[in-house]
C-alpha cells in the first residue's frame, strides 16, 4: 500500500473512532475505581461472595463482577446486581432508577450514585419502619446529589433546589431554615456524604 | 412478551398504595431534545411528569417513562442496536430532579414540558395501565416500540379504550402532534451548558464595562465555576481525583457563604416548540450549462441540515439517516444523492468545550466539481475545527475531508478535500451557508478541482422552506430553486 493510502486509511479510521467515541464514553480496562459509602461505617463489602473491604470503601473492582453485597450485623443485607455498559460499571438498579412500585424497592435498603463512580448505600436496620427509612433515604439522596446547586441557591437565599431541600426536611421556608441549611453545608466542609448525614439529623425521626 | 394492550390484575392493596403515591392533578408530556451523540436518542426522548395532588416542589414530582436498556452490550453492538433499535425496554419512574440532571446536565439537552388535559377517570386509567406494565421487560424497537409509542398508546388508551395500537413509525415529536387537541403551550427548560454560556457572557460583559461592574461579580463567577465543574465532571469522567474533590468542596462552601448573587442555575420560560419533523420532502429544479434543466425530487429522514432555518435544535449538529435526491430529465431519472447515514457536527469552540468538528456519511453522492460530473460511492469523512462570532450567529469551520470512494467513471479513488464552511443566521427566517472546497483526486498524481457553493434558506412557514443555491465549479455553474416541505 502506498504511503498516501496508509495516511488516508488512518484519517478515515480516526474520523470513525471520533464518531464512535462521541456516541458514548467507552471505558477501558478490566477494573474500575469506585467509592462505596454506607449509612453505617464498617459494613462489609463483598464482590461475588469474596470480601473486598469495609465501608467507606475506595478501591478497584472487577468489571466482570456480578453481585456486590454490603452487610452489617443488625442490618438487612443489601445486594446490587452489577452489569457493564459503555459507561463502565453499570449498577442496574441504581442508574436506571426505580422500577415501579417504589415501596418494594426498599425491602432491604437502597443505593444511589452521587458523584462519578461514587455510591451511597443505605442499609436498613432490622425493625426500622419503612416510611421512616424512605423519608431519610429521599432527603439524603436529594441533598447529596444536588449539593452544588443547593450551594448556589444559598448564595441567592432562594432557588428551586434549596426550596425542595427545605420541603424534604419538613421545615418552613424562611430565613431561619435557610440559615440552618447553610450552617450544615459549612459544617460539612462541602463534602457530600458529610452533608447528607448532617441534613438527615434535621428530620425529627 | 406482553403487549401494552394487556392488563393483568394487580393486587388491590399494592395498587392502592401506588395510586396514593402517584395521584396527580396535572400531567405533562416532556420532550427531551434530540441527542445526536447517541443513536438511540437522535430524535429526542419522551417521558411523563406528574404534578401531584398534594403540593410539593416540582423537582420532587414523579416522572414515568419507557426506555431502552443498554447494559451488557459492547460498542459495535450498541451502535448497531442503537441504530436499528433491537433492544429491551422497561417502564421506570424517577424524581424529576434526577431526570433534569440526566438530560440538562449530563447530556446537555433542553426540555419542553407540554401540559396535557386528562379528566379524573382518564388519569386513573393511565396510572392503572402504567402500574400493570411495571417491572417487566418488553422489546424496545427504534421504530414502533419506543419511548414515544408506548407513552402515546398509554395516553390514547386512557382517553379511548377502543383505541387500537398502530404498528407504524412513532417518534417523540409525532406524539406532540398526535395529541395536539389535548396539550397546551410548552414550558421550556434550558440545558445547563446553555445556561453556563449565557452566564459566562454576562460576566464577560460586566467585566468589560468596568464602570457598571456588578457588585457581586466575584461571587457570580464562583457560582459559575462551581456549576461548570459539576457539568464538566458529569461528562466523560469515571472518577474525580483528590484535588478535584477538595477544590469542589471548597467552592461549595465559598459559594454558599455569598449573599444575594444574581446567578441562575435553572431557567424556564414559555418557548415555541422548534423541533423539525423527522421527514422532509422537496421539489425544485436545477439549471446548468452542461446539464440543462433538471427537475429535482428530495426525500430526507433525519433531524435537519445546516442550510435550514436557524431555529433548529440541536444547533450545530446535523443528522440524516436517509437522504435521496433524484434528478429528472425528459426520459431519464438519475440519482444525485443516496445517503444511508450522514452526520455533521460543527460545534464551535466555546467557554465550555473545545470539540473537534467532524462529519461521517455512507452512500452515493453526485460530484459536481470534476470535469465529468460523476457519482461517488463510499465513505465521506471529515475532521476540523469551528469558531463562532456574535453568540454563534456566524460560524466558520475548517474541515479536511477524506473520502475513499468509487467514482463511476474513473474507478476507486481517495479524495482529499479541505473545506471552509461559513454559516450565517441572517434573521430568524433566513440562513446563508457558503462552502469553498478544493478536492484533490489521485494523490500520487494529483488533480485539483475547486468548488464553491452558496445556499440561502428562507423559512416561508413552519412547514415550508425555499432554498436558493448557486454552485460554481471550473466546468459549470448550477442554479437551484427548491421548495422543501416538512411532513409530520
Amino acid at each position: 500500500m502506498k504511503k498516501s493510502s496508509v495516511f488516508l486509511a488512518l484519517f478515515v479510521l480516526l474520523s470513525l473512532s471520533l464518531f464512535l467515541t462521541s456516541c458514548a464514553t467507552i471505558a477501558t480496562g478490566t477494573t474500575q475505581l469506585v467509592t462505596i459509602n454506607s449509612n453505617v461505617d464498617s459494613a462489609t463489602v463483598s464482590l461475588d461472595g469474596v470480601t473486598i473491604g469495609k465501608t467507606p470503601f475506595t478501591g478497584k473492582i472487577k468489571k466482570n463482577g456480578k453481585m456486590l453485597t454490603i452487610e452489617k450485623e443488625g442490618y438487612k443485607t443489601y445486594t446490587i446486581a452489577l452489569s457493564t455498559s459503555l459507561e463502565g460499571l453499570f449498577w442496574g438498579n441504581i442508574i436506571t432508577g426505580g422500577t415501579l412500585g417504589s415501596i418494594t424497592d426498599f425491602a432491604s435498603g437502597a443505593a444511589y450514585k452521587y458523584a462519578p463512580a461514587s455510591y451511597q448505600v443505605e442499609l436498613m436496620a432490622k425493625g426500622t419502619s419503612l416510611n421512616n427509612f424512605k423519608q431519610i433515604y429521599e432527603l439524603k439522596k436529594y441533598a447529596m446529589i444536588n449539593m452544588s446547586n443547593i450551594s448556589i441557591d444559598l448564595s441567592k437565599n432562594n432557588g428551586t433546589y434549596l426550596e425542595s431541600l427545605i420541603y424534604l426536611t419538613n421545615m418552613e421556608k424562611n430565613e431561619k431554615s435557610i440559615e440552618i441549611i447553610r450552617k450544615q453545608l459549612i459544617e460539612s466542609d462541602g463534602d457530600q456524604v458529610h452533608f447528607g448525614n448532617l441534613i438527615v439529623k434535621l428530620l425529627d425521626i | 412478551m406482553n403487549s401494552i394492550l394487556e392488563d393483568t390484575v394487580a393486587s388491590n392493596e399494592e395498587w392502592e398504595l401506588f395510586y396514593n403515591d402517584h395521584e396527580f392533578k396535572k400531567m405533562y408530556i416532556v420532550f427531551a431534545g434530540p441527542y445526536p451523540a447517541s443513536p438511540t436518542s437522535s430524535f429526542g426522548h419522551i417521558f411523563i411528569l406528574l404534578e401531584p395532588q398534594k403540593e410539593r416542589p416540582f423537582l420532587l414530582w414523579n416522572t414515568l417513562d419507557f426506555s431502552a436498556d443498554i447494559t451488557n452490550i459492547g460498542t459495535i453492538e450498541y451502535l448497531f442496536k442503537g441504530l436499528f433499535g433491537v433492544l429491551n425496554g422497561q417502564y421506570k419512574e424517577l424524581s424529576f430532579y434526577e431526570k433534569l440532571r440526566e438530560y440538562t446536565l449530563i447530556e446537555s439537552r433542553s426540555l419542553w414540558l407540554f401540559p396535557i388535559q386528562l379528566d379524573n377517570e382518564e388519569s386513573k386509567k393511565f396510572l392503572f395501565r402504567f402500574y400493570n406494565l411495571g417491572n417487566r421487560i418488553y422489546p424496545y424497537r427504534f421504530t414502533n416500540r419506543n419511548c414515544a409509542s408506548q407513552i402515546y398508546n398509554l395516553i390514547k388508551l386512557s382517553i379511548d379504550e377502543s383505541f387500537k395500537q398502530e404498528n407504524q413509525l412513532v417518534f417523540p415529536h409525532t406524539i406532540i402532534n398526535g395529541l395536539k387537541n389535548r396539550i397546551g403551550d410548552p414550558i421550556f427548560i434550558e440545558s445547563i451548558d446553555n445556561l453556563l454560556k449565557e452566564n459566562a457572557e454576562k460576566i464577560a460583559l460586566n467585566t468589560c464595562r468596568s464602570e457598571n461592574k456588578l457588585l457581586d461579580s466575584k461571587s457570580v463567577n464562583d457560582a459559575l465555576v462551581l456549576n461548570k465543574l459539576e457539568w464538566e465532571y458529569s461528562q466523560d469522567r469515571d472518577h474525580l481525583t483528590s484535588d478535584e474533590k477538595i477544590n469542589l468542596q471548597a467552592l461549595r462552601k465559598k459559594v454558599s457563604l455569598a449573599s444575594n448573587t444574581s446567578y441562575s442555575n435553572f431557567k424556564s420560560y414559555h418557548k415555541e416548540f422548534d423541533i423539525h419533523p423527522t421527514t422532509l420532502s422537496g421539489t425544485g429544479f436545477q439549471m446548468s450549462k452542461r446539464q440543462g434543466i433538471e427537475y429535482l425530487l428530495l426525500y430526507r429522514f433525519g433531524i435537519h441540515e445546516y442550510f435550514e432555518n436557524n431555529n433548529v435544535y440541536p444547533s450545530n449538529d446535523y443528522l440524516s439517516l436517509l437522504k435521496i435526491e433524484l434528478g429528472i430529465k425528459k426520459n431519464e431519472i438519475k440519482i444525485n444523492q443516496l445517503m444511508l447515514f450522514n452526520q455533521t457536527s460543527l460545534q464551535p469552540a466555546s467557554y465550555l468545550s473545545n470539540y473537534l468538528s467532524w462529519k461521517l456519511g455512507f452512500g452515493i453522492r453526485q460530484k459536481d466539481e470534476f470535469r465529468d460530473r460523476q457519482l461517488a460511492s463510499g465513505v465521506f469523512t471529515g475532521l476540523g475545527y469551528t469558531v463562532s462570532l456574535y453568540e454563534d450567529e456566524i460560524t466558520f469551520s475548517l474541515l479536511i475531508n477524506a473520502e475513499p470512494v468509487y467514482l463511476h467513471k474513473s474507478g476507486f479513488s481517495f479524495l482529499i478535500a479541505p473545506e471552509i464552511i461559513t454559516l450565517w443566521n441572517i434573521s430568524d427566517r433566513i440562513k446563508w451557508m457558503n462552502c469553498f472546497k478544493s478536492t484533490m483526486k489521485n494523490i500520487d498524481n494529483p488533480e485539483i478541482y475547486y468548488y464553491l457553493e452558496n445556499n440561502l434558506g428562507f423559512e416561508i412557514s413552519k412547514k415550508m422552506m425555499l432554498l436558493l443555491s448557486y454552485k460554481h465549479s471550473e466546468y459549470d455553474n448550477f442554479y437551484d430553486i427548491k421548495l422543501n416541505f416538512y411532513i409530520n
